[in-house]
């Protein structure tokens, strides 16, 4: 009886915790409205997506790229965050291949997109900043090939 | 150290292997840290060295995953175990103390990689690493806690009773204190 209690006691308190971070974790949350550009290239080198994607005050890259695509994740130590797998028929095993992801950022000038920052994303998709404009690259990469 | 301590150990690694291959469909959900308590209770420190020494480079291997910056955190994680076990655990079998080093665990191994990600990405991603985390760390110091707590007791009995068995004729007792 005392095990269970105490089971249930450290069990809701971290299920607390979870909830706390989760919920109010503001990292990569956006403050505005805006469109995200998603590109997915496959292991041929072809773009098999390619789209502009709206996404609303307090959205994430996650909770965008969740509500159009079928989402393959994972998790591993080498990654804060999960792991992503595949978008739709896209999918690597992290083993044998992986998605690099770059992120395009965009340059304005008066209202408008002049140029792009190109640079690779150093978090999974959990750390990625979802900003207007911003254009995220997934390419599916063999492992000892390098960037693409 | 006899062939049927040696084959012991063998299978040992084995189990620990295979159920953290087929766990991986389920984020951070293992019972990798249940077994090495267990093993570290069972066996002598050098014995449990070598088993963790073995399972993190049969993982890496399966993974393709040797990176200077990866696989040594994952030494020094798994290795804190049998070490924490003959130091500051003294030896202890209370499961309770047991699972709670196991709930502190969850979090200590995502924490050891965040100096490996910084020379590999820079300061900046101390925070990014920390916050990120934290859900998966919650989700292992969970899964360690509820396995050590259930199911570390029924295992030990069963495997000191099968290696007293296996061993008796070679005058071996486990340590059934």
């Amino acid at each position: 009886m005392k095990k269970l209690l105490i089971t249930l006691s450290v069990v809701l308190a971290l299920l607390g915790v979870y909830v706390i971070v989760v919920g109010f974790s503001p990292y990569g949350e956006s403050d505005v409205e805006g469109e995200i550009g998603v590109r997915v290239i496959d292991a041929s080198g072809q773009a098999v997506i390619d789209d502009t994607l709206p996404f609303h005050e307090d959205d994430t890259v996650f909770d965008v790229l969740n509500r159009h695509y079928d989402l393959t994740l994972t998790t591993y130590s080498s990654v804060a965050g999960r792991a992503l797998l595949g978008i739709d028929s896209v999918i690597t095993d992290f083993a044998n291949d992986f998605l690099y992801i770059t992120l395009h950022h965009p340059v304005w000038e008066d209202g408008e997109i002049v140029d792009y920052d190109i640079e690779a994303a150093q978090s999974g998709i959990d750390g990625l900043p979802l900003r207007d404009g911003l254009i995220i690259v997934f390419t599916v990469t063999t492992v000892g090939g390098g960037s693409p | 150290m006899n062939v049927k301590r040696l084959i012991l150990i063998a299978m040992c690694t084995t189990v620990l292997f295979v159920q953290e291959q087929m766990l991986m469909i389920v984020p951070n959900v293992q019972f990798t840290t249940l077994l090495i308590v267990l093993y570290a209770s069972m066996f002598r420190f050098r014995e449990t060295v070598a088993i963790v020494v073995v399972y993190v480079l049969l993982d890496n291997m399966f993974m393709s995953s040797f990176h200077p910056l990866y696989t040594p955190p994952m030494f020094i994680g798994w290795l804190t175990i049998p070490v924490m076990y003959h130091t500051l655990l003294r030896k202890t079998k209370r499961e309770m103390t047991l699972a709670f080093f196991g709930l502190f665990f969850g979090f200590y191994y995502g924490w050891v990689f965040i100096p490996f990600r910084m020379i590999e990405q820079g300061v900046g991603v101390f925070w990014n690493y920390l916050i990120l985390d934290i859900p998966f760390e919650i989700i292992m110091a969970v899964s360690n806690f509820l396995t050590i707590l259930w199911l570390y007791r029924p295992l030990y009995e069963t495997l000191s009773d099968e290696m007293t068995r296996l061993e008796s004729e070679n005058g071996y007792v486990a340590d059934r204190r």
